[in-house]
């Protein structure tokens, strides 16, 4: 911060990561409320609690070491680049820039650089939390498609392993401006059609194979029976929140303002930017965050002939299926790749289901899994020959860079990490819960307890009734 | 008082960095935030398996299991 527009950069950048944190929370609120409206009265308690303490345990453990392999692993599995591991002195949990820091010179024995502290004293903090709100959102989208019949410490290391592991070294490798698939694929997600929604619906997808379906979904001819939607409103009020919340992760992938001569431009202008480093604009991404959406909703409502969740749904996998290059589309490109996305996640859901007899509780793995599939693919279409980075010497935007990322992300660390996890838990028997257990629900306990604590309350005013 | 990081605002700020206490114990918070993670899982797997396995007996005994479904619906 030497010089008043330095500084002004500096606490701007701040404030606006700070500011997208409260609105991605509102991601969280609204899958909570949108798994509550789709499990039965029974279970309620238990995915709530199954839900809300994905927070604490993602938390800690992205501080432990999620936000260091961020900055550590953008050179991939060593077999690309061959440079190893890159120093993060800003994010290894002990460093001095993990905490409470006003950037001035480093403690003895730091280490960090002055340069480090000056850079990050007042960012690391706000953009550790903007990753974490991610990772929140990648293992809460796992959690709905689980529901009723999970255990409740399997799907917590199931969020750990997405939330603090699988989804940061994707993000390492493809959302990073130096990222090894950005550079060698010309890979490109701006808004994360696959580095949090693919990923999210292949973990999904490789635990549900071993978890198996809800009791009672499939008839004995072996065709799925719908499970009604036990609340819709707070079906449809969790998914607004979370279309809400989209608003601010949208916004916390941008770098709001950089020094346009620092990415390589010429000419001297600010401008903001995706994690790419390549230029874009809040109005940009805004037009196409709203077509992407109308797109969804349109064919999520056609397509289901009406349905209320698939309506909701379908305004997310819009979004999900454009969100890959909705920093550079235009709007009505948005539009009509929100809708085909849509269309093709509806459609490949209910054929998975009667097919191999998934029972995918929210619809996660097709509109965030599919639908994230399908934006990849369509963004090398249409952004073919596109420049990936700012900088000299990284691959264009093409079809097969898309594809081959597209298989990265959904098998590659989304499928495969979850079939081989809940493969070892099922085996030691700590993936499902009881059969019985199941049948009477998961908040069988909490039914008893409060049963017999309004018994005891109904005799005691009886008793004062008497009086 | 153990030595305070701060002991005075009043002063120049570009030459402060870390502000809170205790400078030097981060990797000892480290090591105790790892074990107390750990614990929690160790903590956890046991009392889900004692309380599914609780709740699976009762519901085994007599009609409970079919009294719960009907309640339930």
């Amino acid at each position: 911060m030497d010089s008043d527009i330095g500084a002004l950069t500096v606490i701007f950048t701040e404030f606006y990561y700070w500011l997208t944190i409260p609105l991605m929370f509102l991601i969280h609120v609204g899958f909570c409320l949108y798994e509550v409206g789709a499990s039965r009265k029974k279970n309620t308690a238990h995915t709530l609690l199954k839900n809300v303490m994905l927070i604490p345990l993602v938390t800690i453990t992205f501080y432990f070491f999620g936000w260091w392999i961020y900055f550590a692993f953008p050179n991939g599995p060593f077999i690309f680049q061959g440079k190893g591991l890159v120093a993060a002195p800003n994010a290894v949990p002990w460093s001095e820039l993990m905490g409470g820091h006003l950037g001035g010179p480093p403690v003895g024995g730091s280490m960090t650089t002055a340069e480090d502290n000056a850079f990050w004293a007042r960012i690391n903090g706000v953009f550790f939390a903007a990753f974490l709100l991610f990772a929140w959102t990648a293992a809460s989208i796992v959690s709905g498609s689980l529901i009723e019949r999970v255990r409740s410490q399997a799907f917590w290391i199931l969020a750990i392993m997405i939330g603090s592991v699988t989804w940061i070294i994707d993000a390492a490798w493809g959302w990073h401006w130096d990222g090894w698939m950005v550079k060698l694929l010309g890979y490109h997600d701006a808004y994360a059609s696959g580095v949090i929604h693919a990923i999210a619906g292949g973990t999904a997808l490789g635990a549900l194979v071993h978890l198996g379906p809800r009791l009672g979904k499939f008839r004995k001819d072996g065709t799925p029976r719908d499970i009604p939607l036990q609340h819709p409103w707070l079906v449809a009020i969790g998914l607004f929140l979370i279309y809400t919340g989209f608003w601010g992760f949208y916004v916390a992938c941008n770098v709001p303002i950089i020094d346009a001569a620092s990415i390589g431009a010429e000419g001297s202008m600010f401008t903001a930017t995706n994690i790419y480093l390549t230029p874009t604009t809040l109005s940009a991404i805004t037009f196409n965050f709203l077509l992407s959406l109308s797109g969804g909703l349109l064919v999520g409502y056609v397509v289901s002939r009406g349905d209320a969740f698939w309506t909701f749904s379908g305004g997310l996998a819009g979004v999900i299926t454009a969100s890959a290059g909705n920093d550079l589309y235009h709007p009505l490109q948005a539009l009509f790749i929100g809708a085909v996305g849509t269309y093709i996640a509806y459609k490949l859901h209910h054929w998975v289901e009667k097919k191999f007899h998934i029972d995918d509780a929210v619809g996660a793995v097709a509109v965030h899994g599919y639908a994230g599939i399908v934006g990849l693919i369509a963004a090398g279409f249409v952004l073919w020959g596109y420049p990936s980075s700012a900088f000299e010497g990284y691959a264009a935007i093409t079809p097969w860079g898309q594809t081959i990322g597209a298989v990265i992300m959904f098998f590659g660390l989304g499928f495969l990490p979850a079939w081989i996890v809940c493969g070892i838990l099922k085996a030691c028997g700590v993936l499902r819960i009881p059969a019985r257990v199941e049948l009477a629900g998961l908040d069988f306990s909490n039914s008893l307890t409060i049963a017999e604590i309004n018994k005891e309350l109904k005799n005691s005013d009886l008793a004062d009734a008497k009086k | 008082m153990v030595d305070a990081t701060i002991t005075s605002w009043a002063v120049d700020l570009a030459q402060i960095g870390v502000i809170y206490p205790w400078v030097g114990s981060e990797c000892t918070l480290y090591l105790i935030g790892i074990a107390a993670w750990l614990g929690f899982h160790v903590w956890q797997i046991r009392f889900e398996n004692r309380t599914l396995k609780m709740e699976d007996q009762k519901l085994a005994k007599g009609d409970t299991l079919k009294k719960c479904i009907e309640a339930n619906n």
